[in-house]
């Protein structure tokens, strides 16, 4: 068990992939953000990559462990202290039954990860232990962790204390540079405005979520497509009749453009003139607030590649040992 | 008269893990049940990598695993079925008629639409201005109008088990903008329309159709306990399904409420059909002529 003494900000149980299969019924994925981040935390615990962990968001938790674990923490710097003394990042760490972990807030990136040897064994709701707080599904009780709550966890296994090379921990601090496609509806903007999406300056708006990243930025120009268009489609020129969305969609909510994360909506009436790639997503994860974010076009044959490197980084060939 | 369109879908990238398969740029029963049809087909291929399909009016959404397929191999997929489905004489699905009882003009949607309008914006009654809008004589004759017809779900989602439908009936259909901005919430169970379509809240959730409506029954339900209509889902719609309000006054309302609560509830499927488009646009073309007629009389 894992006491939580302390909630922190807004920290969920996620898992990796997530809830897939119900996007037809408006359930999203969910799962971590900075996916990446989330899988190299189980690979140093000894899980398979997609085990139940925590996403830490922003600020942090203060959590008491009841026996004796190895823990991992990835993503955004956080500080973690056990029993008061600093501790490494990207790193297995070995903890005692009763020992205290502080985790403090995030300087840079915005979300860190947290997994646990074993996982964190909730009862999985659809098939998944993610939390998708708006809707109260998964985690427990469908929301985020609540002091005084134990974490059950599953049966321990043997762990080889191992960490990522130095040289290979993300830099947090830099611009987010986000690969995009184009489409499916990148025909509805004009050549203005779409170099106004892709070479534009934007800047992340504190609503920014789970649900949703709200940009900030140069205003878009449509091309005839989005205004010679049946009524039902809807009268503003990012209108379409509802339609699926894709996971990372840059949608187009009126003038704003709004890229959709794996909590966000599965439909609706407004374009996504461009998809980031699957690979760039987790990038998206640790944007902050108030920072300043960029998009770059890339090619399908791209945008594969950079997910199996993504996929790559994010398994065991990144991992060294280290000696107790 | 609505002539029988041609399908001619368009296959749009949408990210490295997505594609979208629109099939016209305008809504109709024909273009909904091609995409229906299609998703149908790709279902039963069960091609490896293929992991959510996404019915929504008049597009079909692809969510596949492009390490296990490839898009080329999608898209050639999809152009073999979407020949496949050019070739057939009638489109046809086995759509589920549900009844869903509807307390028009209820006191729980107002308090939220006089919340908007004391904190957000100020608004209108709602009924009264979609039926001002829509050039009817009152409330009364809209409440009249969209009970009249059953309604179509064209796609479910936005968020969980959030139906979208059309109205069958050319008759009732209402074109009915939207909020600007939109609500921060929604009560549970109301009956919004916005566009040309008809949408109930599943919880309470942001939106920005206009209310007209209530109903006390569950259309989301994680405990599924709420009847066999759900067919096992925690969901109640599926794309396809056909919707028929049937008008309730607050009693019943508050009854059906109870009976909800106390896990005593539960909806079922009011009639299974074979619903043909063939017929449909039949029976469409002829009342919509009636429907010139009587404009022309006037």
């Amino acid at each position: 068990m894992i006491e939580v003494i302390t909630a922190g900000l807004e920290t969920t149980i996620q898992d990796y992939p997530g809830r897939v299969g119900y996007w037809n019924i408006g359930i999203p994925p969910s799962g971590p953000l900075d996916d990446r981040s989330f899988r190299l935390a189980n690979l140093l615990v000894g899980n398979h990559a997609g085990a139940a962990g925590l996403e830490i968001q922003l600020v942090g938790p203060t959590l008491r462990f009841g026996r004796d674990t190895s823990i991992a923490l990835t993503g955004a710097e956080v500080r973690p202290k056990l029993d008061g003394e600093p501790i490494p990042m990207w790193q297995t760490v070995a903890v005692r039954a009763g020992q205290v972990l502080k985790i403090g807030t995030a300087r840079t990136g915005l979300r860190a990860y947290l997994c646990v040897n074993g996982g964190i064994a909730t009862e999985p709701v659809l098939g998944s232990r993610s939390t998708f707080v708006r809707a109260g599904i998964g985690g427990i009780d469908g929301g985020a962790l609540v002091a005084g709550q134990h974490l059950p966890i599953g049966p321990p296994t043997s762990v080889s204390p191992q960490a990522v090379p130095r040289d290979l921990v993300p830099d947090l601090s830099a611009t987010v540079k986000l690969e995009v496609l184009a489409g499916p509806h990148d025909d509805w903007l004009d050549e203005d405005g779409r170099n106004a999406l892709l070479h534009g300056e934007w800047t992340v708006q504190a609503q920014s979520d789970r649900t949703g990243y709200r940009l900030a930025g140069p205003p878009l120009s449509f091309s005839p497509r989005a205004y010679d268009k049946t009524p039902e489609n809807g009268v503003d020129p990012s209108n379409v009749i509802n339609t699926g969305y894709p996971i990372g969609g840059v949608n187009i909510c009126g003038g704003t453009p709004i890229i959709l994360p794996v909590d966000g909506p599965s439909e609706g009436g407004f374009i996504n003139p461009f998809t980031v790639a699957s690979g760039a997503l987790w990038k998206l994860g640790q944007a902050r607030p108030g920072s300043s974010l960029r998009f770059t076009l890339v090619s399908l044959g791209d945008a594969v590649q950079l997910r199996q490197e993504s996929d790559r980084f994010a398994s065991e060939g990144t991992l060294e040992p280290v000696s107790r | 008269m609505t002539t029988p369109e041609r399908a001619e879908p368009r296959i749009l990238s949408a990210g490295d893990r997505y594609i979208i398969v629109e099939f016209a740029r305008a809504n109709s029963m024909r273009m909904n049940m091609y995409a229906l049809e299609l998703a149908r087909r790709i279902d039963e291929e069960a091609r490896d990598g293929i992991l959510e399909l996404l019915p929504m009016f008049v597009s079909l959404l692809v969510h596949y695993d492009a390490s296990r397929v490839s898009r080329e191999a999608l898209e050639d997929m999809c152009g073999s079925l979407l020949r496949d489905i050019e070739a057939l004489d009638d489109l046809e699905h086995q759509s589920p008629l549900i009844e869903i009882p509807v307390c028009y003009g209820d006191p729980w949607t107002r308090a939220c639409v006089e919340d908007y309008a004391r904190k957000i914006a100020p608004i209108e009654d709602n009924p009264t201005y979609v039926a001002a809008v829509n050039g009817l004589r009152d409330v009364e004759h809209l409440f009249a109008l969209h009970s009249a017809t059953e309604h179509w779900v064209g796609g479910v989602g936005f968020w969980p088990g959030l139906p979208d439908m059309m109205p069958l009936d050319p008759r009732s259909r209402l074109s009915v903008p939207k909020y600007d901005p939109p609500r921060i919430w929604t009560e549970t169970g109301a009956v919004g329309v916005g566009g040309g379509f008809t949408s109930i809240y599943p919880m309470r959730t942001p939106g920005g159709y206009h209310l007209i409506g209530r109903t006390p029954a569950p259309i989301y339900d994680l405990q599924r306990r709420s009847g066999p209509a759900f067919r096992d889902s925690v969901v109640l719609f599926r794309p396809g399904d056909r919707v028929r309000f049937r008008r309730i006054g607050i009693d019943e309302f508050e009854h059906i409420e109870n009976a909800v609560a106390a896990g005593t509830f539960a909806l079922e499927i009011a009639e299974q059909r074979t619903f043909s488009l063939r017929e449909y646009e039949s029976w469409l073309a002829e009342q919509e002529a009636s429907l010139v007629g009587d404009q022309q009389r006037d």
